[in-house]
């Protein structure tokens, strides 16, 4: 996990940032709003993981927002730019495809942000967020975050067991009859596939004792409100970037809503900006983490 | 911490215990009559065979933790009685581990594994940050605090575990086979940590343990369960006993005889290279390694040297990045995985050594005769997760055996089993390699291992180091030497 620098301030701060930019994405549809969104978290991803992780992740997303452009046209058949027609008197408008554009756009920056998301906020700052507010919610989640690996891992052994076990395969049920048809392999994988996972559960029923043991001996319910513990607590550091966010969101927010409500794709897509400043706002929180980031590098250079 | 008042830290008076059975009326009694005094700031070793009430007896110690049933008698901590603690109070009085290493652990992250039990106790987050830095310097569990504890050794988790229970400060340790899962390196320095923790600060420690020939060194007292009774035992003979059987051991005359002959190698393995993902580093480098028939072969090397990557690699599951492998027994061999719930899928013991039954054409006799062997005759019609650690063992063991391999590989065959289920598996596999078959078993017991075994590798650095006859290993061999413990002096070679 690459170290951002999200890292030296409170996780509400990346929080905040990382919903404001889904929610504007999600909310504000407007080329010229959908377009820095999509360019910065490409390239915060291309940051976070690697612009190899990036590119194979969009191998596939793009052409799933290519396909929704192109299509766009064929179920809804208004505008007034005729590029061409096809089938008897069906018509393939130009604003209908700018406007399929917008939507794969928009697909493809929230995958995109909500993979940063992940990226950036790692258990234990949803932890921090959480544990506050319901101490055993916040619990659950580590729980099952420690679990998780564990079930993926035994599932791993079962399976490697059973193929090792040459001896005992002919009877296994996990191996395939060399014979049979093809009804007859797929239904002995999946009692194959049965038999593992009943193993994996069996297994994780019995450990879960201990577990539930392990707790009642460590004052679990002891007294009727648990507290949290806290690693970080939110410093003035944090306060005046909040204070930031808050501030580029709020003029963001009156700018997205003055820029989408009056633009309109059909019949003619507007060309008329409402405020020729109205996107630097939007820019300048999006591109946040950025000035952070460069913020921290110009002290290291000195 | 220094105690204030006088009492003794445990006092146990004409206790007994009965479990309740299932038509509601109480059994025979498991534990009792006891009576048992540990005085403040002792190490006490509490031993007795398998099933003799250790655990019982233990359990009924930590409110919580007491099993339902019937019981008379007292039971005081510290002056109090155990029965009318509240949950704070226990949790603040009496700390106990279990054996488990993983299954005890809560929380994904270290830090909060640590905090855990102080966020039970609604304690504020000023008292809980110092808490958990103390506890955190003491065990040296600074460095990993953001680990998350599914990446930590076996020996790191146990530790893990005892540091978030003293975070608590109880003033009395209860661990029930706490090293039991631990390889020998970790498990001494589980006992060093727990060494300290009654020196330095005072607790008392109460472990209960089967391998109480290495617990003894840093015990101050020896207990012995027997017919339910707790008895005081000489620790200083004992340890003098203990000592004296180890200095007197002659490799040549216990370790297996070299075996006869030399037979082809039935698999070869030739410089393997093995790593788990291309970004991760080499786990085998350049490994060589020859298994002949009719022998057991061990397998012995660090925490996390490759054993088990090793044996999957020779099982055919984990591909060789480079290297070449021949393994003329590919159709009739069989792996006994570290874990044997990893083998279990019926609902009992019966059923479990039939599921491989109608493929691999073992009668039931053969059944009845290997549950004979193993003893598992009286467990038939229970469930595989009701037997103990070492009864699980025997039966994945029997259920791998059925299937008549003629290579049987075994991953930490005796992990978790007492002297008495050594013994029986170390009869049963001299018999399997004298029917021919290749045994290979990575294990950290080096006990077993010397006793048993005619060829011993040593798999360090990715590589084997050294295969020699199991005799000549041991008597080179300075610093990696066996622990000669009741196992190592009792069995007879059949």
């Amino acid at each position: 996990m690459t170290r951002t620098v999200f890292n030296t301030y409170h996780p509400l701060v990346a929080a905040t940032y990382l919903v404001a930019a889904l929610a504007f994405t999600m909310a504000a549809f407007h080329p010229l709003f959908l377009a820095p969104s999509l360019l910065v978290a490409l390239g915060y991803n291309a940051c976070l993981k690697g612009p190899r992780a990036t590119a194979r992740s969009l191998a596939w997303q793009l052409p799933l927002g290519l396909v929704i452009a192109l299509v766009n046209p064929i179920f809804s058949q208004s505008g007034s730019t005729i590029l061409f027609m096809w089938g008897e008197s069906h018509a393939y408008y130009l604003e209908s495809l700018c406007y399929g554009a917008c939507m794969g756009a928009m697909l493809v920056a929230v995958m995109v942000w909500f993979s940063n998301f992940s990226h950036i906020m790692t258990s234990d700052k949803i932890m921090q967020l959480t544990g506050n507010v319901a101490p055993t919610l916040g619990l659950m989640i580590t729980m099952i975050l420690r679990l998780v690996p564990q079930f993926v891992r035994r599932g791993g052994s079962v399976g490697a067991v059973q193929s090792v076990c040459t001896a005992a395969s002919a009877g296994a049920a996990g191996e395939e009859p060399a014979t049979g048809g093809f009804f007859a392999r797929k239904a002995a994988q999946l009692q194959g596939s049965m038999r593992n996972i009943s193993v994996l559960m069996g297994w994780g029923m019995e450990d879960s004792l201990d577990t539930a043991e392990s707790m009642r001996a460590r004052g679990w319910g002891a007294v009727g409100k648990r507290t949290t513990y806290r690693r970080n607590d939110f410093r003035a550091a944090d306060g005046v970037v909040m204070a930031v966010l808050a501030v580029l969101i709020a003029v963001s927010a009156w700018c997205a809503v003055t820029a989408c409500s009056c633009f309109t794709f059909y019949p003619r897509m507007s060309t008329a900006n409402a405020l020729w400043w109205g996107y630097y706002p939007y820019v300048a929180l999006l591109l946040m983490p950025v000035a952070l980031e460069l913020k921290e590098r110009a002290a290291w250079r000195n | 911490m220094a105690q204030l008042t006088k009492d003794p830290a445990i006092r146990v008076r004409d206790f007994r215990f009965a479990y309740r059975l299932p038509d509601g009326s109480a059994g025979a009694d498991v534990v009792g009559p006891v009576d048992w005094t540990v005085e403040q700031g002792d190490f006490a070793l509490l031993v007795g065979g398998t099933g003799c009430g250790k655990t019982t007896l233990m359990r009924n110690l930590k409110p919580e933790l007491a099993p339902t049933g019937s019981r008379s008698g007292t039971l005081e901590l510290l002056g109090m009685p155990a029965d009318q603690m509240d949950a704070v109070t226990s949790a603040q009085t009496v700390g106990y581990v279990s054996q488990s290493p993983s299954n005890q652990i809560v929380c994904d992250s270290v830090w909060h594994e640590l905090a855990f039990g102080l966020e039970n106790l609604g304690t504020p987050v000023a008292e809980m940050r110092r808490r958990v830095a103390e506890v955190a310097h003491f065990f040296g569990i600074a460095p990993w605090l953001d680990q998350s504890t599914d990446a930590l050794s076996g020996g790191q988790k146990q530790l893990l575990t005892l540091a978030s229970v003293l975070a608590l400060r109880p003033k009395i340790l209860l661990l029930d086979e706490p090293t039991s899962q631990l390889d020998p390196v970790a498990a001494k320095n589980f006992l060093h940590a727990l060494f300290r923790v009654n020196r330095e600060l005072g607790l008392t420690v109460v472990v209960v343990t089967h391998e109480q020939e290495m617990v003894a060194e840093y015990a101050t007292s020896l207990f012995r369960m027997e017919d339910g009774a707790v008895v005081q035992h000489d620790l200083e003979e004992y340890r003098s006993q203990v000592r004296q059987r180890a200095a007197s051991v002659d490799y040549a005359a216990v370790c297996a005889p070299e075996p006869e002959g030399t037979k082809d190698p039935v698999v070869t393995l030739r410089d393997a290279y093995v790593r788990y993902a291309r970004e991760l580093p080499f786990v085998l480098r350049g490994l060589d390694l020859e298994l002949r028939p009719g022998t057991v072969h061990a397998l012995v090397g660090g925490n996390g040297c490759g054993k088990s990557t090793l044996l999957a690699c020779l099982g055919g599951s984990l591909r060789l990045d480079r290297g070449k492998l021949r393994n003329d027994l590919r159709s009739c061999q069989a792996l006994l995985p570290q874990e044997p719930k990893t083998l279990f899928v019926r609902d009992t013991v019966a059923e479990e050594l039939a599921e491989w039954q109608k493929g691999c054409g073992y009668t039931d006799a053969d059944v009845a005769r290997w549950v004979e062997r193993c003893g598992l005759q009286d467990l038939m019609r229970r469930h595989p997760y009701d037997l103990s650690g070492g009864q699980q063992q025997l039966l994945a063991f029997c259920k791998v055996a059925l299937t008549r391999p003629r290579l049987l590989m075994m991953d930490e065959p005796t992990k978790g089993l007492d002297s008495s289920y050594r013994l029986i598996m170390a009869d049963v596999l001299t018999e399997l390699a004298a029917d021919g078959v290749c045994v290979l078993m990575a294990t950290h017991d080096l006990s077993f291992a010397a006793r048993v075994s005619q060829v011993t590798s040593l798999l360090f650095d990715g590589q084997i180091a050294c295969t020699q006859p199991t005799a000549d290993f041991f008597r080179e061999n300075l610093f990696y030497r066996p622990t000669v413990d009741r196992f190592f002096t009792d069995w007879r070679r059949p």
